[in-house]
């Protein structure tokens, strides 16, 4: 056998590490392109408002994590790659390959290596954003914000970038090597490992940092935020890596001082193995607790925003469709409009909740000190009765001409006193100007319910005689038709409110009269959606990316130690250690390194929330509001991306378990 | 008392009607009484790590029979295989198969670990094995920090610890110094006759040898002659050296490439 023919049998069965390396590559390659082109994309400006200032600083933070986190990724694996093949390079020298050949070949198979990778991912990257536009738009049910287009400067950044952190990581690696010997490479797995030291005062340092942040984030709110949050993160970095590094060692201790636990069965396995790998491990766990922890914050994040979102939509829109047309519609026409807007809801499956179409008349006079100036219509108390018994609102008492009941709602807290003053404790008087004269009526009583959506989200309710009267002595403008209907599933109401608009305007031209207002809550609902749809596409792509990401780099993790893990499991065999006791004490150790990391990132990231509620609920405008959702739903929202995440962790678990057990079981053969 | 009965062994690699077959073992009979301390030596590739092997059933016989206390090991399923070996079998190897992920202790108690023995008895157990082998100070210690000498002993009392049927070792000295084989010798001796445990060791080594008892000596997979002690070491070993330079072949051992 010559030399080149080992070397040929040697890399076809270092072919599964080869693929593990270029396949990570390619990862790392296609993730930073993927947001690089979205960064760079012609679609996405900024303008100098404050959300997209955060959404600014939003993709800067992204950007500098993902370009942190390719580095890490590439240089672990590419080193993970380099150790594991220490048997390789020993051979090679053995068989009088010089160093400096052997850095040669190791410069050259990462470089190549990298350049395929950096192809592989400009191509996959490429294919994946044209996915995950499209089918961001299914699921959104909206026009994605970005359109598809291949970004030249992103592939630009990514080569050059990506070129130059290949060559760079491969000269680290060299350099390794020329400083340690090539033996010591080889010798490597029979080197020992120095037991994992243990120090009270860095154990309880690291319980006390995680407890001092976690205080702090637990009370934080609007004013200390700015203040706390760096050094917080800071802590909890620092507590997490000790917590891994130390704590772990030392409960590892403390059970190996309790003997009727450490002496039983595979406990004994478990906990060598898992003491011996402590200090590898504990890198790599705290790096995953801690992206674990920021992505489901980023996600729980979102969640509540978009839950807030949903509910202060139906808090300023009273109705799921509020319009108000100014001109003289005759009753018949006022059914038609009403029945044709039941039976456009009706065949697109939308429910309608309740729904009137009222004559009203609006007089000069009378008006909001608001910003809206808009003077507030009056309605007949026969038209409220109908309306009012349709939508379960409160009963308008029997109304005396000359008296008015004031209703409706104001969105944020009570209506301006100027115009009511105290309804409990006095009556006033509104005054409207007719052609001719002047009319006034003594509010008795005001009664909150959701009429209509701003700006007319106020009417006088008046008897109807004299209601029937004034509808006599109006003029041509005056007159005044509100359509209000409230829908059980608005958000699906989009399409018929489209249509809705369209063929009321065309009737409403026709007739020469004119819409004031016409406002819907789900098109409202949408425009908000859409603009925070960039930011849901980066929280997604950011979340998935880290999910994948840290899944591999516990999978690297495993794996690194494949070689020496499989000279101790042969061991275990040949005292008659069973493959399924083996197969037993991997589970727990891949379990433990798949799922601690998990469950601290989970810790974190509640407290992280709670932080970032108290910031929320310290604002005077939400406070007010006192949005449900920001108090008690909380963590209730955070449930369903947990449980995703989890989902995601457990399919790596046995993927990577999986993939272990066989390469273990193939060795055997 | 009959301990290991071995009835028609052979071993086959490859195809049996393959004629790049080798027949590693032929037809080997042979058996191991109670208290007996047995040598198997033999030149390079004649059989001796194959036929521990089979005895250790880390592999199957091609034909044959192996019976240990009574038990037919080719009638034991996987897993029974795993639990029969780990109750009735103890091992020596060559490389010592010391766990360093462990101390020298939790090595020693590994076996009794896995059985579940109640803890206050495996620290009975361990501190009277430590004693016996001369190990007690050395407990405590990572496996790297012992010499090779203690890490044979170490192994030699995790072998024992579980109170084998019978302990097999596989070259026990072939990594070790002569002083330190020395020592691993006497230890298995006065194990031998002092415990009354039974001892089957493979050697290629003339001197370990002289610590048997009793040697077959293997050529070419079959059983070339046996030799019985009856008089000192000095002379056994002697007799030992005569019928090994009457079978002929190498005694080094190949060095072997470990990818
Ligand atoms: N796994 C194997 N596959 C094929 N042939 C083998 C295998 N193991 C051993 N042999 C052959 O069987 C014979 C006996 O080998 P072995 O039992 O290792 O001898 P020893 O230990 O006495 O040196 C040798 O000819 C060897 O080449
Ligand atoms: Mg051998």
């Amino acid at each position: 056998m010559n030399l080149t023919s080992l070397i040929y049998k040697n890399m076809k069965g270092l072919r599964y590490k080869y693929v593990t390396f270029l396949l990570s590559s390619v990862f790392s390659v296609t993730i930073f392109y993927l947001f690089a082109s979205f960064v760079m994309h012609p679609n996405v400006e900024f303008g100098p408002s404050v959300s997209d200032t955060g959404v600014q600083i939003g993709l800067l933070a992204c950007e500098i994590i993902i370009v942190i986190f390719s580095f890490f990724f590439v240089w672990y694996s590419s080193s993970a790659f380099i150790k594991s093949r220490a048997n390789e390079f020993g051979l090679l020298s053995t068989l009088g390959a010089s160093r400096r050949q052997l850095s040669k070949m190791i410069f050259t198979e990462s470089v190549i290596i990298g350049e395929i990778a950096i192809g592989l991912g400009l191509l996959l990257g490429t294919l994946l954003l044209r996915m995950f536009l499209s089918a961001m738009s299914l699921l959104l049910q909206v026009d994605s914000p970005i359109e598809f287009a291949i970004v030249p400067e992103a592939i630009v950044y990514t080569f050059i970038g990506y070129s130059l952190l290949f060559i760079f990581v491969a000269l680290i690696n060299v350099r390794g090597l020329k400083k340690g010997q090539i033996v010591d490479l080889s010798r490597q797995s029979q080197k020992a490992k120095k037991p994992p030291a243990f120090s009270w005062i860095l154990g309880l340092f690291a319980l006390l940092c995680l407890s001092v942040g976690y205080y702090l984030a637990w009370t934080t709110d609007g004013r200390t935020v700015l203040l706390r949050i760096l050094p917080v993160i800071g802590i909890v970095c620092v507590g997490t890596y000790f917590l891994f590094s130390q704590v772990s060692v030392g409960f590892l201790r403390s059970i190996r001082k309790n003997k009727g636990v450490y002496y039983r069965g595979l406990n004994l396995l478990t906990v060598g193995e898992l003491g011996f790998k402590v200090q590898d491990n504990a890198r790599v766990l705290s790096i995953t607790a801690i992206l674990t922890a920021v992505v489901l914050t980023a996600i729980g994040t979102l969640n509540i925003s978009s839950q807030t979102l949903v509910e202060m939509r139906e808090f300023d829109y009273p109705q799921a469709l509020s319009v108000t047309i100014e001109g003289k519609l005759e009753p018949h026409e006022l059914d038609k409009i009403e029945l044709s807007l039941r039976s456009e809801f009706q065949s697109d499956g939308v429910h309608v909740q309740s729904g009137a179409v009222l004559p009203g008349i609006m007089f000069r006079g009378a008006v909001w000190d608001w910003d809206m100036n808009v003077p507030i219509p009056l309605i007949s108390e026969e038209d409220f009765k109908v309306w009012a018994e349709q939508s379960g609102a409160p009963y308008v008492e029997d109304v005396l001409p000359g008296e008015a009941v004031m209703v409706g709602s104001y969105p944020w807290g009570d209506p301006p006193h100027t115009l009511c003053g105290d309804l409990q404790s006095r009556a006033f008087e509104v005054d409207y100007e007719l052609d001719e004269g002047e009319i006034s009526f003594v509010v008795c009583q005001s009664i909150d319910v959701n009429l209509l959506n701003d700006p007319y989200s106020w009417a006088m309710v008046i008897d109807s005689t004299q209601m029937r009267d004034l509808l006599e002595v109006a003029g041509p403008r005056d007159y005044l038709t509100l359509i209000s209907f409230e829908l059980s599933n608005w958000t699906e109401s989009s399409k018929s409110v489209e249509k809705i608009r369209a063929s009321l305007s065309a009737q409403i031209e026709d007739l020469d009269f004119k819409i004031l207002d016409f406002s819907s809550r789900v098109s409202a609902y949408q425009e908000t959606i859409q603009s925070r749809s960039l930011m849901l596409f980066l929280a997604v792509f950011v979340a998935l990316v880290f999910s994948v990401g840290m899944g591999s780099m516990l999978h690297f993790r495993l794996f690194t130690d494949l070689e020496e893990d499989r000279s101790r499991f042969a061991s275990m065999k040949r005292l008659g250690v069973s493959w399924g006791e083996i197969k037993t004490v991997i589970t727990r150790q891949a379990a433990l390194l798949f799922f601690a990391p998990f469950a601290l990132g989970v810790v974190h990231s509640v407290f992280a929330l709670k932080a970032l509620v108290g910031t929320l609920l310290s604002d005077p405008i939400i406070a007010e509001m006192g949005l449900p959702v920001l108090t008690s739903k909380t963590f209730r929202y955070m449930a369903v991306p947990i449980a995703i995440f989890l989902a995601l962790q457990t399919i790596y678990f046995l993927i990577s378990r999986k993939a272990y057990l066989d390469a273990m079981r193939s060795s055997e053969a | 008392m009959t301990v290991l009965k071995v009835q028609g062994l052979s071993k086959v690699y490859g195809s049996e009607k393959n004629s790049a077959a080798t027949w590693a073992l032929e037809n080997i009979n042979f058996e191991v009484d109670q208290g007996e301390f047995l040598g198997v030596m033999g030149p390079s590739g004649s059989g001796k790590t194959t036929l521990l092997n089979l005895l250790a059933s880390l592999d199957k016989p091609t034909t044959g029979h192996i019976e240990i206390a009574g038990v037919d090991l080719s009638k034991l399923k996987d897993e029974e295989t795993a639990m029969f070996r780990r109750k009735n079998i103890g091992f020596v190897f060559q490389d010592f198969n010391l766990l360093y992920t462990l101390s020298v202790k939790e090595n020693i108690i590994l076996p009794l670990a896995l059985d579940e023995v109640r803890p206050s008895d495996i620290e009975k157990r361990v501190s009277q094995v430590a004693e016996n082998l001369g190990i007690t100070h050395i407990l405590d210690k990572r496996v790297f920090e012992i010499s090779q000498g203690e890490q044979q002993r170490t192994a030699i009392a995790r072998a024992i610890i579980n109170r084998p049927k019978v302990v097999l070792a596989d070259e026990p000295t072939g990594n070790l110094d002569s002083k330190s084989a020395n020592g691993v010798m006497k230890t298995f001796s006065s194990l031998n006759e002092e415990y009354g445990i039974t001892i089957l060791m493979v050697t290629h080594d003339p001197f370990a040898a002289s610590f048997c008892k009793r040697i077959l000596f293997l050529k070419d997979g079959e059983i070339f002659s046996e030799l019985r002690r009856s008089d000192g070491r000095q002379k056994f070993f002697q007799q030992v050296i005569d019928v090994l330079s009457v079978m002929g072949g190498t005694f080094d051992e190949p060095y072997q490439l470990n990818l």
